[in-house]
């Protein structure tokens, strides 16, 4: 995959191995998105939804602005 | 890992349905207008109606298979499409549905030309003959999906 970065920063793959043993495909499943999503979304190539958001915020016990962070600047 | 294997179920079964009507709008495009040129053969009433038919059946068919084939591979527990995939399904239809847009409206203009001008209009493509005008309308048809699928494949790529 080689598109454009979104102008949403994200943590989750820190996140994920630092404090769980997650899978991405696991991650994944117990949010209700794909393996793809999940790569999609660590490479910062897909900003999900602010219900997924909330999902990932939920299973890796983290605040939801520790996950994400705005770059203040858009198109 | 692979391409194929690193691809999400959705995305595999736009590739497979792009290929699939690639190859059966070639062999569509070849058997009615041999040599795949723009000017369909004069057929008789019966033998379009034919080949129609035979196209219809073809397309249910493989339609059918495909859906069944991914239908079956599903597995349970296991999320085989979520909001990303939806949203790129999403984009993929809006860029099938404005090309058989534009379609629709060259065809409206050519038939347009061909009542107003009559013998005198001269176009890639005439609208005389009901064959042409079906021609043409399953062309558009073929091509707004081929590029519908050919989008979503793209924005796999990109998002």
């Amino acid at each position: 995959m080689g598109g454009k970065k979104s102008h949403i920063a994200n943590q989750i793959k820190r996140v994920r191995l630092a404090r769980t043993d997650l899978t991405q495909a696991e991650l994944g499943r117990l949010i209700g998105a794909t393996r793809q999503t999940i790569i999609a979304i660590e490479a910062e190539k897909y900003s999900p939804s602010l219900e997924l958001a909330f999902r990932l915020s939920h299973v890796l016990n983290e605040p939801i602005e520790e996950l994400f962070q705005f770059s203040g600047e858009w198109d | 890992m692979s391409i194929i294997a690193d691809m999400s179920e959705p995305e595999r079964q736009s590739w497979v349905t792009l290929l699939a009507d690639g190859l059966v709008f070639l062999w569509f495009w070849d058997a009615i207008a041999p040599g795949w040129s723009f000017s369909p053969y004069n057929f008789s009433p019966s033998e379009t109606g034919t080949l129609f038919f035979k196209l219809i059946l073809v397309a249910i068919f493989y339609n059918a298979i495909i859906a069944a084939a991914f239908a079956l591979r599903r597995r349970k527990n296991e999320v085989d499409q979520d909001e990303r995939d939806v949203e790129i399904q999403s984009f993929g239809a809006r860029i099938g549905y404005m090309a058989l847009q534009f379609g629709v409206v060259l065809v409206i203009v050519g038939l347009l030309l061909s009542y107003v001008i009559g013998d005198d209009f001269v176009g890639p493509l005439d609208f005389y003959a009901p064959v042409k005008v079906l021609f043409t309308l399953v062309c558009i048809s073929y091509v707004a999906d081929l590029l519908r699928h050919g989008a979503i494949v793209a924005r796999y790529r990109v998002v």
